[in-house]
């Protein structure tokens, strides 16, 4: 038998890993992975713009940055999905905490793209320039940039601490 | 997303794929969706070639060999690409869009889309670059052939690709690993389409340019090459007066041979300045004997911050 895969309509299974949990949920073809995080009940992914520009709806998709809502969720099948809900052990992240620190939320609703955006950033270029973090931000529509660039600054520089210290 | 739908094929292998778009004519290929999902046309098939293993990187005797659905951002990360040309692959990529875009949008994807902005497409002409196709025959077999990717855009969303054929590899050939070369783009911010792209790549040997390679991209139908401006670059030293005259001829070559359309990113005056403004930048940083070993990175300013008036304005 070919190994050849054939999905026709209505409601067909997707198998996803999401945040370490393994899942199979009842999908439509035509749906985004945005589509179905947010079904699901991960609300953290934010549905703006559709258009790939904005980047609230971003998670990591086997280890990648994306935008769930460019993203078709068959097309994610057996994949490995990461939430913001992933960052935070039984302690908040280290970049979570530098948020705090610096209030780095206004109204909140970019906050779970922008602290995957630029923690995917730093896990790959650990010493991304002050062009790459700004490149890599996350629209936010209060425009509130300073204090979340502030915050990943921080969080950068620990990051270059403990490689020193080590 | 992706309206009318109606199957969804996941081949593991190439020849599977090819088959299924002989059986399948309506169906369209996705790789990286980047286009593909922000269309609103009615798709009723779709054949995702992301598993099929065409994604590697690496060089052979001929040259670079970038897989057609390798990731932009894996392009940019390369380090061959790096080392390749000046990084002008590199360049491109970096402007390509943003991370999560660069990390699903694939080579074959850029290319085949055939959009005149396209990024990937000045660079990869600047360097001579071969397409590797393949589809499938009724009886089963396999046709495998090579085009020179300048060309293969016909129009604007139109190749010269037959009903079932798919692009499966890019290459790069041996010889222009040591040219000096750059890409360059204007957009209204990094992350949007081109107003303007360009790259340009020059063969040269103690002093001389032995040859010159031009292209421009959001300025015509197709991204294209400009062989009377290139003819201008060709012959004398890098340097000088001289070299300053050709630049100056091979940037009227060119806004003269163009035909830009006015559209919401920019007018068809503004690009055809723009696009000389940007080739003299470019040809006069190739000139300069201490860029070698930079590779392109945002500070470089080749994008969003590039403003109209300059010393490079042709």
């Amino acid at each position: 038998m070919s190994s050849e895969q054939h999905i026709r309509p209505g409601r067909v299974p997707l198998s996803l890993v999401v945040n370490g949990a393994h899942h199979t949920f009842q999908v439509r073809m035509q749906d985004s992975l945005l589509d179905v995080l947010r079904r699901e009940g991960w609300k953290s992914v934010k549905r703006v713009c559709e258009t790939a520009d904005c980047g609230a709806c971003s998670v990591l998709f086997d280890g990648s940055l994306v935008d769930s809502c460019s993203t078709l969720a068959l097309q994610a099948e057996a994949g490995r999905v990461e939430t913001v809900e992933a960052l935070a052990g039984t302690e908040l992240h280290p970049l979570q905490q530098a948020f705090l620190q610096h209030a780095a939320a206004q109204c909140g609703f970019c906050i779970p793209g922008m602290l995957l955006s630029m923690k995917a950033l730093l896990d790959a270029e650990p010493e991304a320039s002050e062009a790459d973090l700004r490149e890599v931000m996350t629209l936010c529509r209060c425009t509130g940039y300073a204090k979340p660039l502030a915050a990943t600054r921080q969080y950068r520089e620990g990051l270059a601490d403990s490689r020193g210290s080590r | 997303m992706i309206p009318g739908l109606g199957a969804f094929y996941r081949p593991d292998r190439l020849e599977e794929a090819l088959s299924l778009l002989l059986r399948e004519p309506r169906a369209r290929l996705l790789a990286g969706g980047t286009d593909l999902l922000l269309e609103e046309e009615p798709v009723e098939a779709l054949i995702d070639i992301t598993r099929l293993g065409l994604d590697g990187i690496r060089v052979e005797p001929e040259g670079l060999v970038l897989g057609a659905t390798a990731r932009i951002e894996a392009v940019r990360r390369a380090e061959v690409v790096q080392q390749w040309a000046d990084g002008v692959l590199v360049g491109a990529c970096l402007h390509f869009g943003t991370l999560q875009v660069r990390n699903m949008a694939t080579v074959g994807g850029n290319i085949a889309h055939a959009l005149p902005a396209a990024d990937l497409v000045p660079a990869l002409l600047v360097l001579d670059a071969q397409l590797e196709l393949a589809r499938a025959t009724p009886a089963g077999d396999c046709v495998r052939r090579n085009v020179p990717l300048d060309g293969f855009a016909t129009g604007p969303f139109t190749t010269v690709l037959q009903p079932g054929e798919l692009v499966t590899a890019v290459q790069v050939p041996a010889r222009t690993r040591t040219w000096r070369a750059q890409f360059r783009k204007i957009g209204r911010v990094v992350k949007d389409l081109a107003q303007v792209n360009c790259a340009v790549a020059l063969q040269v040997e103690k002093q001389r340019v032995l040859s010159a390679r031009l292209a421009v991209g959001a300025v015509h139908p197709t991204v294209t090459r400009v062989p009377a401006a290139e003819a201008e670059l060709v012959g004398g030293e890098i340097r000088g007066a001289d070299w300053s005259a050709r630049v100056g001829r091979a940037v009227d070559a060119v806004r003269s041979f163009i035909r830009p359309i006015s559209d919401m990113r920019a007018t068809r005056e503004w690009r055809r300045h723009v696009c000389g403004v940007l080739l003299c930048r470019s040809l006069e940083w190739v000139a300069d004997p201490h860029r070698a070993g930079h590779v392109p990175r945002y500070e470089d300013g080749q994008s969003y911050r590039v403003g109209v008036q300059g010393s490079g304005d042709g």
